[in-house]
């Protein structure tokens, strides 16, 4: 998953009194003074994209049935889809109109319905955070010994849990409120160690492997075999999940991150890189979180498994205590913590865009005491955590294709882009119908069995772009702009 | 000083890896790749915070 410092995606503007770490050109262009170099975004994609929520994603392969060919491959070709997603839709956009992606969104589709999507936001990444203390809560567990909730549970099976939770979340929140920035400056001085952390779970993971199959293992091929046989050797999921095939891993690994490439969130990051091809650098994070980390957290689960199949429960504390000792303990709750820390602060910058008068400080802790109630009540969403993935890739994803097509294809068709700034609007009906129909549709194509939802937003992308040149050309025409935009051109 | 501290932090940061590689070629016992892990995490920590990574955040943007 993706975390980083609060961005402006979702922070109010200015004068609302938005966070200000320097100016943040929240409403204008970024300044060719203000532009940064390719390194910059290396760093910044490398560390984000290795967080708490890799040591529960990895092992859901697993627990899903993917086979070694599936998961690795799937995740190199959708990892590569999900890097290209960003040089190709988000990149281009951003180096050109070096806006944010609530600025922009304001001057397409209004003040009030950015609020909508402000609400959407911050409530996906109150969950998140809520994911992310259920993995860190799960560290207590190896000294306490109390019953943490299965991979099928909707419910917490123990006090022990819940007490567990809501100590470590409300720890969480009173940080992210008091000491955001301190915390978000550990979790830069953390990111080598625990980049590093995760590839030691895979190594020695492996090596168990070898030592309990009693493998020989001489050349490359054998540790393909090995894999294809003893690790990830694909057949049934567990209980009451779908079966993983190599398109699942692919359109998975793509869309994991949809809400900021195709999404578009990642405009407020993008504006400030000097050339539109460093968005090239979203591959250190694909790469390292979400194939490295993946693959390392998924072989700690193959392993549980293969000792113990009957034991399927996706616990990392547990899980990580028994590969490498205390120094898995602490990553568990390290990453955990600092990647909770910037998510709650995120959520409380959307919130407050809503009621600014709300204070920052409120607002954060509120939302990390919501988060913390969440988890400790509903720990289902950390354990369909897939699932939730794909749900917010597409309940964001349709704004994206606003975005695009307003910057690219509205002229092209003789429509005004920017409608709603040059309109005084502030809701936008055919950008507003473009997101909620296509959220309709898809939901009902998705609960109907008609395709699954990790498959949905891609037609769902073009149906919204489709609904938004329609509904725009209606409005438009009633309004006579369409004749007297062509009138122009010629 | 600070250039100590960063020799330091980067070879902690070999010592927290090197145990699993020799783990893995089957020379040292897992025990033992905890132990020098934890304290190679110390030893991370100890230096790096003081040596001034992270003072330029990465995630600035």
């Amino acid at each position: 998953m993706e975390l980083s410092q609060p961005d402006s995606a979702v922070s109010p503007p200015a004068e609302q009194g938005g966070f200000h770490p320097a100016d943040e050109f929240e409403r204008r262009p970024v300044p060719e003074s203000a532009l940064l170099g390719f390194k910059s975004f290396l760093g910044m994609y490398a560390g984000e994209h290795t967080a708490g929520t890799e040591l529960m994603l990895g092992p859901l392969f697993v627990a899903h049935g993917a086979g070694a060919f599936d998961l690795i491959v799937g995740l190199l070709v959708g990892n590569a889809l999900a890097v290209l997603s960003w040089m190709l839709f988000c990149a281009p956009i951003a180096t050109r109109a070096r806006l944010t992606l609530y600025y922009q969104l304001e001057k397409i589709c209004g003040r009030k319905l950015v609020t909508t999507y402000n609400l959407a936001n911050g409530t996906m990444f109150t969950i998140l955070a809520g994911a992310m203390i259920t993995v860190s809560a799960t560290a207590l567990g190896v000294w306490f010994r109390f019953e943490m909730p299965g991979l099928n549970d909707t419910t917490p099976t123990s006090w022990g849990w819940v007490a567990a939770v809501v100590v470590t979340g409300l720890l969480f929140a009173v940080c992210a409120a008091f000491g955001f920035k301190v915390i978000s400056r550990f979790a830069d001085i953390a990111t080598p160690w625990m980049v590093l952390v995760f590839l030691v779970f895979g190594i020695v993971t492996f090596r168990r492997f070898v030592d309990a199959t009693q493998t020989e293992i001489h050349s490359l091929a054998d540790v393909w075999t090995l894999c294809k046989t003893s690790i990830w050797k694909g057949g049934a999921p567990l209980e009451g999940r779908v079966k993983f095939t190599f398109w699942h891993v692919m359109f998975f690994a793509w869309f994991c991150n949809m809400a900021w490439h195709i999404g578009l969130s990642d405009l407020s990051v993008l504006r400030y890189a000097r050339k539109s091809w460093y968005a090239v650098a979203s591959a250190a994070g694909m790469y390292i979180g979400h194939f490295a980390a993946w693959i390392c957290a998924a072989l700690l689960y193959a392993y549980q498994l293969h000792q113990n199949p009957a034991h399927s429960d996706v616990h990392p504390g547990p899980m990580t205590y028994e590969a490498v000792g205390l120094t898995g303990l602490l990553c568990v709750v390290i990453a955990g913590w600092t990647t909770a820390n910037p998510t709650i602060y995120r959520a409380g910058l959307a919130f407050q865009s809503v009621i600014p008068k709300w204070s920052r400080f409120s607002v954060t802790l509120g939302i990390g005491l919501v988060a913390t109630l969440a988890a400790a009540v509903y720990p289902k969403v950390t354990m369909r955590l897939l699932d939730f993935v794909a749900i917010w890739g597409l309940i964001l994803m349709p704004m994206g294709a606003v975005i695009f097509v307003d910057f690219w294809l509205m002229k092209k068709f003789g429509l005004e882009s920017d409608y709603a700034e040059k309109h005084q609007l502030s809701f936008h009906w055919a950008a507003a119908a473009a997101w909620f129909v296509t959220l309709a549709v898809c939901t009902w194509l998705v609960l109907s069995g008609r395709i699954e939802i990790y498959f949905v937003s891609l037609p769902g992308w073009f149906m919204a772009a489709l609904l938004y040149i329609i509904c725009s050309a209606v409005i438009q025409k009633k309004a006579g702009l369409i004749t007297l935009a062509r009138g122009k051109e010629a | 000083m600070r250039a100590v501290l960063k020799i330091i932090s980067w070879f902690s940061l070999i010592l927290l890896t090197a145990p699993s590689i020799l783990f893995l070629a089957g020379a040292m016992d897992l025990p033992a790749v905890k132990r020098i892990m934890l304290l190679a995490t110390l030893l991370w920590f100890a230096s790096a915070i003081p040596s001034g990574k992270g003072a330029k955040p990465t995630k600035a943007v």
